[in-house]
């Protein structure tokens, strides 16, 4: 009788604190997911995607871990040139851990750069391929690799980084001036890295509006009269360029023969 | 609270001093088992991740190793705190050692805490011993990644203060720092809730490996719990059923993901002191809970 009398109040001792532990672990919960210790939570698609293992794992306290392991495995496939498994892969490294900046650069430069030379330069790989599919599939990817960073910036907003790469595409890959010169702006702004507010500059160079030559203008006469480590070969070239289209007098123009 | 023996001793009722003694032979008992060439595994398993895959990105290099370091820290404390709890009573049992030791004025309560402080101690001390080797080894390639970037960044003529200063922050980012040393923390209060689950587990169980089994349950019931809870508020469950097991499990089982601070601090998230004493005083309100259960149902037992 006694020995059911305690395993009643060790019943009672569970259940009761498990209840008053339920509001103090909820605020525990929330207080990790404001500093980041949380990685949301994954949909139940993950499962299938991950594998049953796989999904244990990730769940179990080996998140970062698993996600390793699929950074090698991305590897691996970018080194057989597999870039659909390098996507697959990356959607779920990127989905496991969306605060580790690196992953989503990788993505992005694995799509937008990698896979698109590979179906763009002569590649006896892809010599079966037409013509038209392959200009399709260096467009798909291109589109891939920007939005890796578009969604990295949902995560890491402030992440200057992302901008910088989000500009270098439209720079390269996807030539459009004013976005380009929209993400060097941002990507300055959040670093205040010099070499990206010359950036903003030369594709503001390449716009069209003439009140954005005038802005770029001013940027880089600042740089180049910092010193002469400052100027370097494109601000001289960029700033000859815009003393002519701004009709800027002759005395204020940067000396000639640079 | 102290009462006096027959021989004018003190006899306390609760004696730290019984405690320890019997901690410290608990300790003796499993370190006898050569529980520690685990160590050579983890050596072997942090030069595999340090140095072989050098093809990888410097940050990709260093959060592998970190990863991996963690993982076996997480691995090998989760098979202390279960195993090395799970098989004290029964073997104490086994080789009439507990009879001999309840036969002395030492109350069931002390023998119950004494065990698992051994055990705590053993997780404590492994993880000490994987985590000095762990700092040495990441402090190590975290140097040579440094220097060879720094010796890249000469080579290509582009050593700018800037681009130096940009370089060693991102490696020292990845590399030692004191949030790496909460993280460890973070894994021995873990095991530490699931070493006194299974404590509370062998009162009863009839077998070592019913309380084995049933505590690597619960280690997966418990990082699975915030997942349910995180469903059952999101509305993804909707019969009763599915929602009355989400609640029976979060009021039963412990909550896990709460001490898992690992990933987060592998991506470079700061460790403020504040969350760190939190998750530490869930920890001990885990610990006081399941050992009083487990001293109720211990203190009844017909040995």
């Amino acid at each position: 009788m006694k020995g059911h009398k305690s395993t009643l109040l060790a019943l009672a001792i569970i259940v009761t604190s498990g209840v008053l532990r339920l509001p103090l672990e909820a605020r525990l919960e929330k207080q990790l997911t404001e500093h980041h210790f949380r990685e949301g939570t994954p949909g139940l698609d993950m499962r299938e995607q991950l594998g049953q293992m796989g999904f244990v794992a990730a769940f179990g306290g080996f998140r970062s871990l698993v996600a390793s392991m699929l950074d090698m495995l991305a590897y691996i496939s970018f080194s057989n040139s597999e870039w659909g498994e390098v996507d697959r892969n990356y959607a779920l490294i990127c989905r496991l851990q969306p605060r580790m900046e690196k992953y989503w650069e990788l993505a992005s430069w694995h799509m937008a750069y990698n896979a698109v030379s590979y179906y763009k330069n002569s590649n006896p790989a892809t010599e079966q391929i037409r013509q038209a599919v392959k200009d399709s599939l260096v467009s798909d990817y291109i589109e891939r690799g920007k939005s890796y960073l578009q969604q990295g910036l949902v995560f890491l907003p402030e992440n200057a980084n992302f901008h910088r790469d989000l500009a270098h595409i439209f720079r390269d890959k996807d030539p459009n001036p004013p976005k380009a010169a929209e993400h060097y702006r941002k990507a300055f702004e959040l670093s205040q890295r010099a070499h990206l507010e010359r950036n903003y500059a030369y594709e503001l160079v390449k716009c069209s509006e003439p009140n954005r030559w005038r802005e770029a203008y001013e940027i880089l006469k600042r740089h180049y009269d910092l010193g002469d480590r400052h100027r370097s070969a494109s601000v001289i070239r960029d700033l000859k360029i815009l003393e002519k289209r701004l009709h800027i007098p002759v005395i204020l123009r940067i000396e000639e023969g640079q | 609270m102290e009462a006096h023996a027959s021989t004018g001793n003190t006899y306390h009722a609760l004696s730290p001093a019984r405690i320890w003694v019997l901690a410290t032979s608990t300790l003796t008992q499993l370190v006898r088992m050569k529980v520690f060439y685990f160590l050579i595994i983890f050596i072997a398993l942090l030069f595999g991740a340090g140095f072989l895959f050098i093809s990888l990105s410097f940050e990709q290099e260093l959060k592998l190793l970190k990863d991996i370091a963690f993982g076996a820290m997480s691995l090998f404390s989760l098979i202390f705190a279960i195993v090395g709890t799970a098989i004290l009573i029964p073997k104490d049992v086994e080789d009439r050692t507990l009879y001999t030791i309840l036969s002395k004025p030492v109350p069931r309560r002390e023998y119950l805490a004494g065990k698992l402080l051994g055990v705590l101690l053993l997780v404590g001390i492994s993880l000490l011993a994987m985590d000095v080797i762990f700092t040495a080894i990441l402090y190590l390639r975290q140097n040579i990644i440094l220097t060879n970037q720094l010796g890249i960044l000469d080579a290509k003529e582009i050593a700018t203060p800037e681009n130096i200063e940009n370089v060693t922050a991102i490696i020292k980012n990845q590399g030692v720092r004191w949030e790496l040393q909460a993280a460890v923390f973070s894994i021995f209060l873990k095991a530490a809730v699931l070493a006194s689950i299974c404590m509370l587990l062998s009162t009863f169980a009839t077998s070592t490996m019913f309380t084995i089994i049933v505590g690597f349950a619960i280690f997966f019931i418990g990082h699975g719990q915030s997942l349910a809870r995180e469903y059952f508020l999101q509305g993804t469950f909707s019969s009763p059923v599915e929602k009355l097991i989400t609640v029976f499990l979060a009021i039963l089982f412990p909550d896990l993901q709460l001490f898992n601070l690992t990933d987060g601090v592998v991506s470079g998230e700061p460790v403020p002191i504040e969350l760190l004493l939190k998750i530490t005083a869930i920890a001990a309100l885990y610990l006081v809970i399941y050992n009083v259960v487990a001293i109720l149902i211990f203190s009844e037992k017909e040995l």
